[in-house]
């Protein structure tokens, strides 16, 4: 999870507890996803338990973690007691906040609902005067910021990135040239939730990018729905709202390349992606690394389920008995695995970095989709889960043809036969 | 109309709006209907397109008064708009790029409801 959110996660923790006392509830938390994981952690840090994990889903029943178990919301009286309105609190991380509280009042469950991370700002379900007015107001808020906008770029088409995710931007920019050249958009600029990936996007080319805080970036894609603006686009494949692509993955698997492809910018099957050559950097401690005998580890993303560390114990073993340098890619405070060495290339770097080293091991995150073109041996991990509320598996939704091997993180790995 | 639409949502019916001139896909519609319990009602502009009693024709002044609000911020999980859009991707892309059939496409959108 991203610093700021679980800044806003702590923050919003400590003031329903002042309210309430939460060690005196029952806490359950609804929608089973990393960051309901990470909130239970936090909760452990503060002394507080878990009661249950509210989901809809099907194949979540019974999972478990930290001995929350996941339950259907139907479930929730007969865990919460006979006062569960008094007893109980439900907390919800996901962006389905609205659905989850309108689900749990239709259940009959009366106890206190409560939002720890503001994920969604164009969602409330109420058609009351007040919501609507303070709708309108957020929709002047985003008016007046696309004003400002088209100031600085008059004669540029809009292109709006509403979620902070690599992978997203880099199928986004992959297929924009395709796209650009079906609508005869001359000149762009991009407007982004969070300044890095903006590198991204310049691996493709010199283009303007703005980014904005995410709650201004919801105000001014609001606007431009509002006002129904023909020169800007919203490219992303199942945010916010009104993009209903998402609903094909209930009967069919699509790939998440061709999500964009076909579902968010409607071109042809077998239209060839832009590759990132623009703007690439060499590292520069490059020399230090052993050419081609050198393993570069990936095992963090802020928005994936970790993978067991015993899984990249083995890896690191491995590799570091056949003789090969191997190196931890870290970001801020995160800790290199035992056994290999911080390194902190740019996104503009790493490309160089892999290379040199010969190897790629990695989570199965948006860095892999930037590593795409790496000449390297290139290995993806997936931990075992479903995409958001389908059927389809992660390695299903996610694999990389451009990787040598996509491995459930869940097998045995055999990696001397890699 | 809103206060109609705010009624069905709170008798908790799904609404399903189809904007523009896509009368084959009214009948794709129709016909998945038939299997549901009058939970669902799609409501359109297009004229000359009398199915079904869960099929409701609206005039288009009306129905811009409810897409003016759909515009404005999500307020239902209940009410889902079909169309095509030059602002960002729908599922109609699949049927158009030959991904998915109609037939396909209704089945999505009716899938749980």
């Amino acid at each position: 999870m991203e610093k700021i959110l679980h800044d806003e996660m702590v923050e919003n923790i400590n003031k329903v507890d002042e309210e309430m006392t939460l060690s005196e509830k029952k806490i359950f938390l609804f929608g089973h996803c990393n960051a309901t994981l990470e909130l239970i952690d936090l909760l452990e840090s503060q002394g507080l338990k878990t009661t249950g994990i509210l989901d809809n889903s099907d194949v979540k029943q019974g999972q478990e973690y930290k001995g929350a178990v996941v339950i259907y919301p139907r479930q929730i009286g007969e865990y919460a007691g006979d006062d569960s309105a008094n007893d109980s609190v439900v907390l919800i991380t996901s962006r389905f906040y609205a659905a989850m509280l309108q689900q749990l009042r239709e259940l009959g469950y009366e106890g206190p609902v409560r939002k720890v991370i503001d994920y969604n700002t164009y969602a409330e379900y109420s058609l009351s005067d007040d919501t609507i007015s303070r709708m309108k107001t957020r929709e002047r808020h985003g008016a007046e910021l696309l004003r400002n906008l088209s100031k600085k770029y008059d004669k540029h088409f809009k292109v709006f990135c509403p979620f902070n995710a690599l992978g997203d931007i880099y199928f986004m920019i992959s297929y924009w040239p395709a796209f650009a050249k079906k609508r005869n958009v001359d000149q762009v600029v991009f407007c982004v939730p969070n300044p890095v990936l903006a590198d991204v996007i310049h691996m493709f080319g010199d283009y303007p990018v703005e980014a904005y805080v995410q709650k201004e970036l919801d105000a001014m894609i609001q606007s431009a729905i509002y006002t129904q603006d023909e020169n800007s686009f919203i490219a992303h494949q199942d945010r916010p709202y009104v993009v209903n692509l998402a609903k094909a993955l209930y009967i069919k698997k699509i790939p998440l390349e061709q999500i964009y492809c076909c579902g968010v910018y409607c071109l042809p099957v077998g239209t060839v992606p832009d590759k990132p050559n623009a703007n690439l950097h060499i590292y520069k401690d490059i020399a230090s690394i052993p050419e081609s005998k050198a393993v570069i580890f990936s095992p963090y993303a802020k928005s994936v389920t970790a993978i067991d560390h015993k899984v990249w114990e083995e890896a690191v073993n491995h590799y570091n008995g056949a003789g090969y340098k191997c190196y931890t890619n870290v970001i801020g405070d995160e800790k290199p695995l035992d056994g290999t060495e911080a390194i902190s290339p740019s996104l503009l770097e790493i490309r160089s970095v892999v290379e040199r080293a010969g190897t790629f091991v990695g989570i199965r995150s948006g860095l892999c989709d930037i590593l795409r073109e790496a000449k390297a041996k290139k290995i993806a991990l997936y931990p075992d889960y479903n995409y958001c509320d389908t059927k389809w598996k992660s390695i299903e939704m996610y694999n990389i043809e451009q990787f040598e091997y996509n491995l459930l993180a869940t097998e045995v790995i055999e990696w001397a036969k890699l | 109309m809103l206060s109609d639409l705010k009624q069905k949502i709170d008798e908790n019916k799904y609404i399903i709006i189809v904007l523009g001139n896509e009368p084959e896909l009214l009948f794709f519609l129709a016909e998945a209907l038939e299997m549901n319990n009058n939970k669902i009602e799609i409501w359109h502009s297009i004229k000359g397109t009398e199915l079904d009693k869960h099929i409701l024709y609206i005039e288009l002044s009306e129905m811009n008064s409810i897409i003016k609000s759909y515009f404005l911020y999500d307020f239902s999980n209940k009410v889902f708009v079909i169309s095509n859009s030059i602002q960002y991707g729908t599922l109609l892309n699949y049927v158009e790029t030959g991904i998915m059939t109609r037939q396909e496409m209704v089945k999505s959108l009716l899938y749980k409801l």
